[in-house]
């Protein structure tokens, strides 16, 4: 698992964390079972305090994305499926938006657009 | 707990210990050989002075050399009670010790007279007077306002004592003789137990409420 | 998340200078950083919660215990380093030792032991022969050898080169890895905390200024820098200090959102726990306006 923190945006420390955790179940890189590191370790690891980590797992553990034994450890539940599908559907709609909004500054039309996509969908 | 802090302080005073230990094993057969009219049980009292309060004096002055270790030791579960009472519980070691070393003396040195209990009962009493006195003073000022303390009795016992016993034609040491040894010791003893415990207490009391470097 | 330690009023006065209402809590698992300059309290109040100093008021609680009530069973559970050791220098380490062990009811000879080869420590030398560097890991070998769960530090690391420094926090992680332990870490040194920290507290002047998550604290400060001629009376209000030169200001905000509405053209930089710190000192700090009203700005 990757996670890399920028000190140079304005996302707090826990949301980037979340946030590619939660990436990393989506995309299928952590699948169901999968031990996530102990709080200490990970806080060590990434130089974050363990009152971060803790909260990283808390809400992880409230979404629905990974259920935690005391004294064992905390773990992928990636059972909740709907959730991640929509999860990542998100992840589309996310690169739509960048997408139309870098055509929007560039004054590309939404035809152009969709012509561009065509292209590239079906040349895969 | 209070026979390591006792120990402690045998530690700290490791050289002098030594030193204290040929002392007083020397003080009686030197008097002997340069003041024969002083020898006999004066000679004890002469050196368990003398070893009592040169190695308490060197130890209030390590420990005021170093206060944080003073800390140190309260910061631990030791209770402040038992660090006061090793103080105390020194002074007995070391006197007891005089006292045994003085009995095999007499022993093996027929000459240096018997082992008088009494006169080495009396030193007890004195000694508690003075330690009684001196420690909780000790407790409240610090050892560098109150270090002349320990060198006028060192200094001056030698001469005083010596008088203190001329005092032969004392009325009241007739009354003293004519009670038997064993109530006399049993007397003393109590009277030394009962200075020692109060003055202890008072030195409770007053460590209790310092406030540590 | 239980507390370790829970402070709750501690009043103390010397002459001139006194703790007013300290009161803090020390969570599980934390590693808690003590911050403030010299004189700021933060030995007084390390001395209040080891009963060294007398005449406090207030409450201290150690694992939910009364340390007044219950002093010799909570002075078991915590591991002592203080500034400078506090040892008889002229003692061996071995004997050292022998005087502190026995007080402790859970001291393990073994723990003590593998500490001592870890640090390359000789016991049978002299105290006074020893390198700052060499006592504080002594003092460290003797703090955690009898299963502590809490451990006091008191400014451990000044006058420590950088390696020694990082092999210290590394031994405080090691110590934190079994879980149910706190430690407790007071310093001027705030780099240090930077890398182990989870929870800083601040005391200034004898009062506590904040208890906050590090990274929460970090989070919520920025620097900024820019142009002097930006700013106006009210906008500096924002910032907790400035600094102008003849190039420019750099001030730090705990108001980041108002200062980039109301300045332009400025420089943001996440802060570092100095620079909160100072920021927070009394004397140095503005009066920050607590809440902004609209049209502060005059543009």
């Amino acid at each position: 698992m990757k996670i890399i923190i920028s000190n140079t945006t304005d996302s707090p420390l826990y949301q980037q964390i979340e946030d590619q955790i939660k990436d990393a179940i989506l995309k299928g890189d952590l699948v169901e079972g999968d031990p996530l590191p102990s709080i200490r370790g990970f806080a060590n690891d990434l130089k974050v305090s363990v009152l971060t980590i803790r909260r990283v797992y808390e809400e992880l553990e409230q979404e629905g994305f990974v259920t935690s034994q005391v004294g064992i450890g905390t773990f992928v539940s990636a059972s909740n499926i709907d959730l991640l599908r929509d999860s990542k559907r998100r992840i589309v709609e996310q690169k739509m938006q960048d997408m139309i909004q870098t055509a929007k500054s560039l004054n590309i039309t939404k035809e152009e657009l969709n012509a561009m996509m065509n292209i590239l969908y079906e040349g895969d | 707990m209070l026979l390591h802090l006792i120990k402690k302080d045998f530690v700290i005073a490791k050289k002098y210990v030594w030193l204290m230990l040929i002392v007083v094993l020397l003080i009686p057969p030197f008097i002997l050989w340069r003041m024969p009219e002083l020898t006999g049980s004066i000679s004890f009292v002469i050196s368990a002075v003398f070893a009592v309060f040169m190695l308490l004096m060197y130890v209030s002055m390590k420990e005021f050399q170093y206060p944080k270790a003073s800390a140190m030791l309260c910061a631990t579960p030791y209770p402040r009670s038992l660090v006061v009472m090793s103080k105390y519980g020194f002074c007995v070691v070391i006197f007891a010790a005089c006292g045994v070393i003085y009995w095999i003396e007499t022993l093996l040195l027929p000459k240096l007279g018997s082992f008088n209990f009494g006169m080495v009962m009396a030193a007890f009493v004195g000694i508690s007077l003075l330690i009684s006195i001196y420690l909780p003073i000790q407790f409240k000022v610090g050892y560098e306002k109150t270090k002349f303390f320990f060198i006028v009795v060192i200094m001056a016992s030698p001469f005083l004592l010596p008088q203190l016993l001329k005092i032969n034609g004392n009325p009241y040491l007739a009354v003293i003789h004519s009670i038997s040894v064993a109530l006399l010791c049993v007397m003393v003893a109590l009277i030394s137990l009962i200075l020692l415990a109060a003055s202890i207490l008072i030195s409770i009391r007053i460590y209790s409420k310092k406030d540590l470097i | 998340m239980t507390n370790i330690l829970e402070v709750t009023g501690l009043n103390k006065s010397y002459g001139d200078f006194s703790l007013s209402n300290v009161t803090f809590s020390l969570p599980e698992d934390c590693i808690t950083g003590f911050i403030g300059v010299n004189g700021a309290g933060k030995t007084t109040t390390l001395r209040s919660i080891l009963r060294l100093t007398t005449n406090t008021s207030g409450t201290i609680k150690l694992f939910g215990l009364d340390i007044e009530k219950h002093e010799s069973e909570s002075k078991n559970r915590i591991g002592v380093v203080m500034d400078d050791g506090g040892f008889y220098d002229e003692l061996t380490m071995s004997e050292m030792k022998n005087v502190i062990a026995p007080a402790y009811s859970s001291w393990s000879e073994q723990d003590y032991k593998s500490y001592m080869d870890r640090f390359s420590l000789n016991p049978k030398q002299k105290i006074n022969t020893l390198s700052k560097g060499m006592r504080m890991k002594y003092a460290l070998a003797l703090a955690l050898s009898h299963k502590a769960e809490l451990l006091i530090m008191d400014e451990p690391t000044s006058g420590l080169d950088p390696l020694i420094r990082s092999q210290l926090l590394t031994i405080l992680t090691d110590y934190m890895k079994e879980g149910g332990k706190g430690v407790f870490f007071s310093t001027h040194i705030t780099s240090d905390l930077e890398k182990v920290a989870d929870m800083l507290i601040m005391i200034d002047h004898g009062k506590i200024v904040f208890q906050e998550e590090k990274d929460t604290l970090l989070e919520s400060y920025r620097v900024v820098k820019g142009d002097t001629k930006d700013l106006n009376e009210e906008n500096r209000k924002l910032f907790q200090n400035i600094k102008t030169t003849n190039f420019g200001f750099t001030g730090v905000t705990n108001q980041i959102k108002e200062v980039q509405e109301c300045l332009p053209g400025i420089v943001i930089e996440r802060p570092t726990i100095e620079d909160i710190m100072l920021s927070n000192i009394e004397g140095v700090r503005n009066n920050v306006a607590s809440s902004y009203k609209k049209g502060l700005c005059n543009r």
